[in-house]
């Protein structure tokens, strides 16, 4: 049981990090970096322009 | 409801943001520090200063009570004119034209009012409620200028406050004024007549030189000379100013790795990472009965990797405190003044060293930095170069292996600086050679007066930053040192592996392997944790940590450790240079692709910095080798191979645009 509540909080935590990752990557930056590409640019990033 | 924030670049927008909202955005002391708008919340006791909250509520109706009540306040980059000349500038012109905010805040530097108010006339001129916050009032006072308040307002036809954001001083009576404003509805009353006409700009000039005629003060001889240009005199010498700066970087280096930052650094590193944290959770887990597993995942995987990183953590908020410092007192100012001499030599300009200053904390906002640019190919060979400068996330590559090879050294973090400056000069040159180019564009920059830096903005910025880190640490670290322990663990069968040799991480470092061979470096782990670092820099210390330090995080960081039975200290580093100049993370790449705006530019120059990482780093290798040990490194007859073809590679290159510029010169001449 503790196994299961452990790796379930784990688990948890990694994929909340991985979707905070990958939506600033998406946007051009990087977790806990205050820059990358702004809103202005954002649309024209995702396209790959 | 919205209050934009507009100005001239370093007039003191984003320390009255950060002010009034309580962010802690980066601020610096030289122009063009913002180049993207940021939005917050007004902070509440200034929103009921401004009676914006009552305001507010008595707004509309149903369903918007919480968004209605939120007074935003939006951070635009600087602009001289409401006609756009850079990107940057442009990202302001469309926001106040488009968004139309509720009230423009015009943020005046008090002590460079003639050219500040060339922009509020402009502005007043939109019909948007306007307020002036005459801002650097210290600075003012300290020139010993003073300007009428009142009449300046009735001039302008808007109200005008006094302020001194850095102090946060006049921010009460300046959000009282807000508040008014847009309660009033009420555009300012531009006295000004010549617009639309022929020579507007200059008449414009003319009605502005007028009003601060009329209105400005001035007791100090212009004439005079200042403290701050002695001062100049020896730091912006052409001749002094470059060692004077390799030695304040030097000092600033020192004290932050082998300093105060580096003894902190040691006792996280070593007690708080080493013993008491993975102690505490092997007690923890082993207690509750978890798998072991799972407890090996958690402490060998998750912590040890994240804490190899978070470990570094007190020498970067040193390092940024005193950087910090530095820049808020107007120094790093003159020392883009100093290298403009030299940046135009090989096709930049001073302007380049912005971004590449600003890079030296994170990459991206150096590569963003880069729009403040106006001439094309700068802005391309700057976006290029500023990820040469190391930045915050190589740090601990560096210190890792400092401290590993070259225990106790205060040289290397300087050297590696020195050997980034040099890749960044012969890179430009080569760029210039390779790629069709223009001349360098003229470099103007208004230099900030000297001041005593404040100690809250240092603090505020050191935060900034070890937030900004801890941040990182704690997402895509952590994803990557659960994938990588996945990796090293588990064979291609998806069942535990026997040992690492048999592992996936094995397998891929495996493959990657050979292509360190030319820098004398042999073994898949190596190539693994060169490979985590294309996802984040960091990435390679920690893949180390839970590859090596299976023993104790100790085992890693000592001098001679696990990694010195993998690397001499000339390959390892070389190693280091190679993971330092070949292409940034991912996201910095993101940037990069934004900026450049071409995915052909971004071709180039990922192959570019490939190369510049690969060839430094080999060059490294083997002349290093060559020196030190009196032979070549391993790998010397790939190494050959590969140099020859980077410098062939490099001809073809140089002759190809040779022939391209002799034939468009020919075009011309017909």
């Amino acid at each position: 049981m503790p196994t299961i509540i452990i790796g379930t909080i784990f688990f948890v935590l990694v994929a909340l990090a991985a979707r905070k990752t990958y939506r600033n990557l998406r946007s051009n930056t990087c977790p806990g970096c205050s820059a990358g590409c702004g809103l202005e640019k954002r649309e024209k990033c995702h396209k790959g322009s | 409801m919205k209050i934009a924030l507009a100005g001239n670049p370093n007039s003191g927008k984003t320390t009255l943001f950060n002010a009034i909202t309580g962010k802690t955005e980066y601020v610096g002391n030289w122009p063009g520090v913002t180049v993207e708008k940021k939005e917050a919340n007004l902070k509440r006791k200034y929103k009921l200063l401004a009676g914006l909250q009552d305001m507010k509520e008595a707004g509309t109706g149903k369903g918007d009570g919480n968004r209605r009540n939120q007074v935003r306040v939006v951070d635009l980059p600087g602009a001289y004119s409401i006609a756009p000349y850079t990107s940057e500038e442009a990202v302001t012109r469309d926001f106040i034209l488009a968004e139309n905010p509720d009230v423009l805040l015009n943020i005046v530097d008090a002590s460079n009012l003639e050219r500040s108010l060339f922009f509020t006339t402009q502005l007043l001129e939109l019909g948007i409620p306007l307020v002036v916050a005459l801002n650097k009032q210290d600075v003012l006072k300290r020139s010993g200028n003073s300007i009428q308040v009142e009449g300046l307002a009735d001039a302008l036809g808007c109200p005008v406050v006094e302020t001194r954001a850095n102090g946060e001083e006049g921010l009460d009576e300046l959000l009282r004024a807000v508040g008014q404003a847009a309660a009033a509805g009420a555009s300012g009353n531009p006295a000004f007549e010549g617009r639309g006409g022929e020579g507007e700009d200059k008449k414009r000039q003319a009605y502005v030189k007028g009003i601060v005629q009329t209105h400005l003060q001035r007791k100090r001889d212009k004439t005079r000379i200042t403290t701050s240009d002695r001062i100049d005199r020896v730091v912006a010498n052409p001749f002094l100013g470059l060692p004077l700066f390799g030695l304040v970087m030097w000092a600033v280096y020192a004290f932050s790795i082998n300093g105060l930052g580096g003894f902190l650094a040691d006792w996280v590193n070593g007690t708080l990472f080493g013993e008491l944290v993975p102690d505490a959770a092997h007690g923890f887990f082993g207690g509750l009965g978890v798998h072991p597993m799972l407890e090996a995942l958690i402490v060998d995987g998750a912590i040890a990797g994240v804490g190899a990183v978070l470990g570094f953590l007190p020498l970067i908020l040193v390092l940024f405190f005193c950087l910090a410092l530095l820049e808020d007192s107007g120094y790093m100012a003159r020392v883009a003044v100093v290298m403009d001499r030299y940046f135009k030599k090989i096709g930049l300009s001073g302007k380049s060293i912005i971004p590449m200053i600003v890079g030296s904390g994170c990459s991206i906002p150096g590569v963003m930095a880069t729009r403040t640019i106006e001439d094309e190919n700068e802005k391309v060979a700057t976006t290029i170069l500023t990820p040469f400068i190391p930045c915050s996330a190589k740090l601990p590559i560096i210190v890792l292996f400092s401290a590993v090879f070259f225990p106790g050294s205060t040289w290397i973090l300087p050297a590696v600086y020195g050997i980034a400056g040099l890749a960044v000069i012969l890179g430009g040159l080569l760029l210039k050679r390779i790629f069709p180019w223009e001349e360098s564009s003229t470099f103007i920059m208004e230099l900030p007066e000297y001041k005593v830096p404040s100690l809250r903005h240092a603090f505020r910025q050191m935060v900034h930053q070890g937030k900004g880190f801890v941040v990182k640490a704690s997402t895509i670290i952590l994803v990557m040192n659960t994938l990588v322990w996945f990796m090293q663990s588990y064979g291609w069968n998806l069942q535990p592996a026997e040992d690492q040799g048999a592992s996936i991480l094995a397998g891929v470092g495996g493959l990657a392997a050979p292509l360190l061979l030319p820098l004398g470096v042999a073994g898949w782990q190596m190539a693994a944790a060169a490979l985590t670092g294309f996802v984040a820099k960091e990435n390679v210390v920690a893949t180390f940590a839970i590859l090596f330090a299976t023993v104790s995080e100790e085992a890693l960081h000592a001098p001679g450790g696990v990694l010195a039975e993998n690397f001499t200290p000339v390959t390892g580093f070389a190693f280091l240079l190679f993971n330092l100049f070949t292409p940034p993370c991912f996201a910095a790449i993101g940037a990069m692709n934004a900026e450049l705006g071409s995915r052909k530019w971004l071709a180039r120059a990922i192959l570019f910095q490939l190369a510049a990482g690969y060839g430094i780093g080999i060059l490294a290798a083997q002349a290093g080798s060559l020196l030190v040990y009196g032979k070549w490194a391993p790998g010397a007859v790939p190494a050959g191979l590969v140099l020859g073809g980077l410098a062939a590679l490099a001809a073809v290159l140089v002759q190809r645009n040779r022939a391209r510029d002799a034939q468009n010169e020919l075009a011309c001449q017909e």
